[in-house]
């Protein structure tokens, strides 16, 4: 087993509110780890940590690469991190958060290889499910604006390529059919699978999915789990997962993260989780606080 | 359906005539009440009809596009694209021929129209395409105009150096203006562009040593490869009458900025409809529908605003260069906040992110106005009511932009590129997913808490 993400000591406070407190879990490579918790425990704040949308106020976050051996890569500097007093004797660290502070944010961290889903659905609404995955690809596509403007040839086969990879995706989700249909349109079962879609366009290597089951039907449901599933098994993907759906959660996961009030409350594989004690007491309010 | 339609039209009829009987039925003729019952009557039966008119038309030819969504599903099957070759090519004969036909003011408004679509397909990337209200575009407008009277006066800057050069300082300004809104959003950015747009009038008018304050600067008119337009030489060249031996007319330097101005104007045309379906133009409507969307899958959008408030200021500003040429002469009256609300109100009524629309409707607003010059003081009447009518009937503007429509379906062999890696199979193999009741819509209802 290797790990593909560590979050170390994450701790994120809101003003006075601490929403997370020391959180630290890994996630191994080419598994399906579960966040649960009860609502407003801080899940999504992980997720927004992890991905970049909210800065940590301590901790770290690597994301690790064992395919190339490069080493680990520091998710949280790349969001640009304040200067302190010791940068400037060292004029390469000073150059590095510069240039991060600059041109930093959620979209590296995307680039870096971290995609993920939003618990309420943010699609591209008037464009339509084709363009929402061409959109995702934009950071492979490139080209230049000459090269876009003279639709050279080299131009016209980045896009055709970009076609086809989404075509593949919305055939892995069942979409082929609405292709051209207006997002905001679909039926809700459908915006979530096309947002899932969309954040695999990016070619990322950690998928991070924020309640996706949320408003499924049981069908839907048990459709999505094999999704999941298949995501896995045949593409290895790393898949870290919001769920309140408990069934979903034990049936998939290979590790279960239990976040209450902020902190790690108890971490392991689902057959334990379901006898811990303090997951119960969280979950169903006995014993002491 | 005729019925309703009529039955319609006797209603506004009937509402008029109760709002126009006490308005206009009414006369006060020194201290007497004077009674005119035929009025109101004639204009009651004027609405009335009227109303029942437009109804129809708008049955018979417009509604195409009312069904929101529809369009963009249904595809190919009743592609509105079939006769576009021959429309083009209709409005360009007409467009190209126009000045031949028309006497000086004639060809002075034509000229006007088309630096209202230069500057309505400038405004229509940051709003139409990108989502950002800006109420302060004529500064970018009154950039470029300005960068060629400057550069003439001071530098003796000529037109054909003054267009490119003006129109990059307009961008250069965009995207000064971008840094700051970068995390504005809505009505703030709208009041910032608005404050904007005032202060450059207001440095225009104001600074008086460089810019002439109100009395402006006057600047000289284009030359064609340095043949000049006048009956003697001025700058130190040719006439081109004499240059080509022919009479010379007064006209010729207006048909030639005519000519000069619809090639541009030809150009960004394709360049816009070419960014919209480009990476950069799907990523400013990406930024336009969902900001956050569209961090989290890579996009940069710093870059990505910046890039739309710079290009759309560049199309601004060789609008501006275009103007000052055409009035030979600029002053900051031209440039006050009524104009960005006229290029706006074209963006808005054509439609947003619509290149037709656009076009038709700067055509619309500026020779219908000048058409009916004797109604001039109703000027901004006339493009209220227009705005009115356009938001009942068509709350999205005259043309709705056409989605660009994929071929997916045939895929003859599984020309699959992994998307995560290169040696595993791709999702073509195995079982596909079956998805139970699909389509059906969320028995509880999402958690709709915003975050992040
Ligand atoms: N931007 C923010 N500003 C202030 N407080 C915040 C912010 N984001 C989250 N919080 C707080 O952090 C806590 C955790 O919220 P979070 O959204 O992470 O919960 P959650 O576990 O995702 O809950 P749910 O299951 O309902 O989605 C909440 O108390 C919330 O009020
Ligand atoms: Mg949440």
């Amino acid at each position: 087993m290797t790990p593909l993400l560590t979050v170390h000591d994450l701790t994120m406070r809101f003003g006075g509110v601490t929403a997370l407190q020391a959180v630290a879990f890994t996630v191994q490579q080419a598994s399906i780890t579960a966040l649960i918790g009860p609502n407003g425990a801080g899940k999504t704040t992980v997720f927004n940590c992890v991905t970049g949308f909210y800065k940590a106020t301590t901790g770290t976050i690597c994301l690790h690469d064992p395919q190339t051996g490069t080493g680990d890569i520091d998710l949280l500097e790349m969001l640009g991190e304040s200067f302190r007093l010791s940068d400037f004797w060292r004029p390469r660290t000073l150059s590095r958060r510069l240039f991060f502070k600059l041109f930093g944010g959620p979209h590296r961290v995307n680039r870096a290889g971290v995609a993920r889903t939003f618990q309420n659905i943010r699609l591209f609404d008037e464009l339509t499910v084709m363009e929402n995955l061409l959109v995702a690809q934009q950071a492979q596509v490139h080209g230049g604006l000459l090269a876009g403007l003279l639709q050279t040839a080299h131009f016209r086969r980045k896009e055709q390529e970009a076609v086809v990879r989404a075509t593949e995706w919305l055939r892995f989700f069942d979409l082929l059919g609405e292709a051209n249909r207006l997002a905001g349109t679909l039926p809700y079962g459908y915006q979530r699978r096309l947002e899932m879609a969309r954040a695999l366009c990016t070619r990322p290597r950690l998928l991070c999915l924020d309640e996706p089951a949320a408003g499924l039907n049981p069908n839907e449901t048990q459709a999505l789990s094999q999704l999941i599933l298949a995501l896995r098994d045949r593409f290895g993907l790393t898949v870290l997962l919001i769920e309140h759906d408990m069934g979903l959660v034990m049936d998939i996961s290979d590790h279960l993260v239990v976040l209450d009030h902020g902190e790690v409350i108890a971490q392991g594989k689902p057959a334990a989780i379901q006898q811990d004690a303090r997951v119960l007491a969280a979950y169903l309010g006995t014993g002491e606080p | 359906m005729m019925g309703t339609d009529w039955r319609a039209a006797f209603r506004v009829g009937g509402v008029a005539l109760l709002l126009f009987t006490p308005l206009t039925g009414l006369v006060l003729a020194g201290y007497q009440l004077e009674w005119h019952w035929q009025r109101p009557l004639w204009l009651a039966g004027g609405f009335g009809l009227g109303y029942g008119l437009l109804r129809l038309v708008w049955r018979r030819w417009l509604s195409g596009a009312h069904a929101f969504g529809q369009r963009a599903a249904a595809g190919s099957t009743t592609d509105p694209a079939r006769h576009r070759p021959l429309w083009i090519g209709l409005a360009l004969g007409v467009a190209l021929l126009l000045p031949f036909f028309l006497d000086k003011y004639g060809i002075n408004v034509a000229t006007l129209a088309l630096i209202y679509i230069l500057l309505g397909l400038g405004l229509n990337i940051v709003v139409g395409l990108a989502g950002l209200l800006d109420l302060g575009f004529v500064a970018f407008y009154a950039v470029g105009a300005y960068t060629y009277a400057f550069g003439y006066h001071y530098f003796g800057l000529s037109f054909w150096l003054a267009l490119p050069l003006g129109g990059l300082l307009a961008a250069c300004f965009g995207m000064m203006l971008g840094f700051p809104v970068l995390r504005l959003h809505g009505d703030y950015l709208a009041i910032v562009t608005l404050g904007f747009g005032e202060i450059i009038r207001l440095i225009l008018n104001n600074w008086v040593s460089l810019t002439g304050g109100p009395n402006g600067v006057s600047v000289v008119f284009p030359t064609f490869f340095g043949l000049e337009f006048n009956r003697r030489a001025k700058q130190g060249g040719v006439p081109l009458h004499e240059f080509l031996g022919i009479d010379y007319s007064a006209n010729q330097r207006a048909v030639f900025l005519y000519l000069l101005l619809l090639a541009v104007v030809l150009v960004m045309v394709y360049v816009v409809v070419r960014l919209k379906r480009m990476p950069i133009g799907r990523a400013w409507e990406a930024l336009r529908e969902n900001e956050i969307a569209c961090r989290s899958l890579g996009i940069n959008h710093v870059t990505v605003k910046l890039s739309a408030f710079g290009l759309g200021a560049l199309v601004g500003g060789m609008g501006g260069v275009f103007f000052a040429a055409s009035q030979g002469f600029v002053n900051p009256t031209s440039f006050t906040f009524f104009e960005s609300a006229h290029i706006l109100a074209i963006v808005v009524l054509g439609g947003m992110g619509s290149t037709t629309g656009v076009v038709v409707a700067a055509l619309l607003l500026t020779v219908v106005p000048e058409m009916l010059r004797d109604f001039a003081d109703y000027r901004v009447l006339f493009v209220g009511v227009a705005m009115v009518l356009m938001m009942i009937w068509r709350p999205r503007g005259l043309r709705q932009r056409r989605r660009p429509v994929f071929q997916v379906e045939p895929s003859p062999q599984p020309a699959f590129v992994n998307p995560v890696k290169k040696r595993l199979r791709g999702p073509g193999g195995g079982h596909p997913p079956q998805w139970g009741f699909g389509g059906k819509a969320p028995n509880n209802p999402p958690n709709n808490r915003s975050d992040p």
